[in-house]
């Protein structure tokens, strides 16, 4: 142990409050270190002149009735749940760490339970978008009437919703098929058509998307945005939603199926 | 040393089964009698009397808000500094402790050096000289000087009598800590002393016609 490390120890030397063995090397120290001897001596007394004096003096007057005033009018009222939250902490900083320690749990659970999510089923939809235009994945029907996939679909007993299938041929796409497959592991039916210079896909499932991209338009009621080159048109229905995915771009898609550009801010 | 066994926290009646007018005469009967304790504690810690004035009166008020929490048999002394602890740091952050901390440091090591050449010649010690002589303004004034962490270990320990355990609760630092910071504060507050004495004439006889002055005025 330094010099330092045992003037560390002074005030409980001097006290009386050093462990026996602490007390003991301590002792064993001073009897060869002259300097920290003269140090500890000085302390000894210093804190008997420090001990002599009265340090403690009397509340004035004034400041007592005004704390008995005080008293009084917070004996009609009882503390907010903000200061009943801090006083369960010994210290103001352990109650302010423990409310950004809950917030940030509230931010990684809802990043797990919402946006995560949000992410998943845009990304997981593109993947099956390329997988069906690149042929990687084969259709389970091949028509081009939709009233005929929309009843393979709704007689599958693989979806748990009433699906639809949308005739697109004004709009410039001939349904080529559609498969069953599953997103965000619930059920979804899955129609492919094809245009001129483009293949498009519509994604159907129960329900409805738990949160949007911030960065999605709201065009008539269709929300439309852009994510790996693609535009990704989402709708809400009563029981279901929708994705339509192309890979035109927004204006192009938006025109091509009658739906007028008019964004809302 | 004297230590806080006596700080008279054996209720008749749990603070936790009372209400109303009953917990006013039970924080009456235990709380308030610390009043001058905490009062100097207040003086002590905040920088001027109109801040250690308020910081008296919202200790003593979040101690009655929160009488219900108080645990019936452990130091009542000692639950109201935490409180005013807590009431100072969140009022009152000082952002430049480390700065003042280094300051003192040189003061430390050259006072040092002084003391053990004043010990070779045999000289007496100057500190305990001074703090015997000195009025209770310059002592408060060489206190209010140290920085925060020392100055609130001491104010514990060593005037409000604290145990080292109690000590380190009020803080919320480890025991360890409480027992350095307390050889360094009162390494300190002999350096502070020692200063002021000298910015003041200590020694050449002035100090003797300021202190007259002093004197007629109030304590602190």
């Amino acid at each position: 142990m330094t010099c330092a490390r045992y003037r560390d120890l002074i005030a409980a030397h001097v006290d009386g409050l050093l462990s026996p063995a602490d007390q003991q090397e301590v002792t064993q120290h001073l009897k060869t270190c002259a300097a920290c001897a003269q140090l500890f001596a000085q302390e000894s007394r210093f804190h008997t002149a420090f001990a002599a004096r009265q340090f403690i003096v009397s509340v004035p007057t004034e400041v007592e009735r005004r704390l008995q005033s005080a008293l009084a009018v917070e004996q009609t009222q009882s503390p907010s749940w903000w200061e009943r939250f801090f006083s369960l902490f010994p210290q103001p900083r352990l109650a302010l760490g423990f409310a950004a320690a809950g917030l940030v749990v509230v931010f990684l659970l809802s990043q797990l339970f919402f946006s995560a999510p949000e992410q998943d089923v845009f990304a997981q939809a593109l993947d099956s978008y390329q997988a069906v235009t690149e042929g990687r994945t084969p259709l389970d029907y091949r028509t081009e009437e939709p009233a005929q996939l929309q009843a393979a679909f709704n007689n599958s007993g693989q979806i748990d919703f009433l699906t639809q299938v949308s005739d697109l041929r004004p709009a410039g796409y001939q349904l080529k098929g559609g498969r069953l497959g599953r997103l965000m592991n619930h059920p979804t039916a899955i129609a492919v058509y094809e245009g001129r210079d483009d293949r498009l896909m519509c994604i159907r499932q129960a329900g409805t998307l738990p949160s949007m991209p911030p960065d999605m338009k709201n065009v008539r009621n269709h929300y439309i945005y852009t994510r790996n080159g693609c535009t990704i048109m989402y709708s809400q229905f009563r029981r279901h939603f929708c994705l339509f995915i192309s890979r035109l771009p927004q204006e192009v898609f938006l025109r091509r199926m009658g739906i007028e550009h008019e964004e809302k801010e | 040393m004297h230590h806080a066994e006596d700080c008279g926290t054996t209720p008749r009646m749990g603070a936790k089964e009372t209400g109303g007018t009953d917990k006013h005469a039970l924080f009456a009967q235990w709380a308030l009698p610390h009043k001058d304790h905490i009062y100097s504690a207040c003086l002590y810690l905040a920088r001027n009397k109109d801040e250690a004035e308020d910081l008296f009166q919202e200790t003593y008020l979040r101690a009655f808000r929160f009488f219900h929490q108080f645990q019936p048999g452990t130091n009542c002394r000692a639950w109201l500094l935490t409180i005013m602890h807590n009431v100072f740091k969140n009022r009152y952050p000082h952002v430049q402790r480390a700065a003042r901390t280094l300051e003192f440091e040189d003061a430390e090591r050259e006072y040092e050096r002084k003391l053990l050449a004043d010990g070779e010649a045999g000289r007496d010690d100057p500190a305990s000289l001074l703090l015997t002589q000195m009025i209770d303004r310059e002592v408060t004034d060489a206190l209010q000087s140290l920085p925060e962490e020392y100055r609130s270990t001491l104010l514990l320990v060593d005037i409000e009598e604290l145990s080292y355990e109690e000590a380190a609760r009020v803080l919320a630092c480890p025991i360890g800590t409480v027992r350095s910071r307390l050889s360094r504060a009162r390494r300190l507050l002999q350096v502070a002393l020692s200063s002021y004495a000298q910015d003041h004439g200590y020694g050449r006889g002035e100090h003797r016609e300021e202190a007259a002055r002093a004197k007629t005025g109030t304590r602190l």
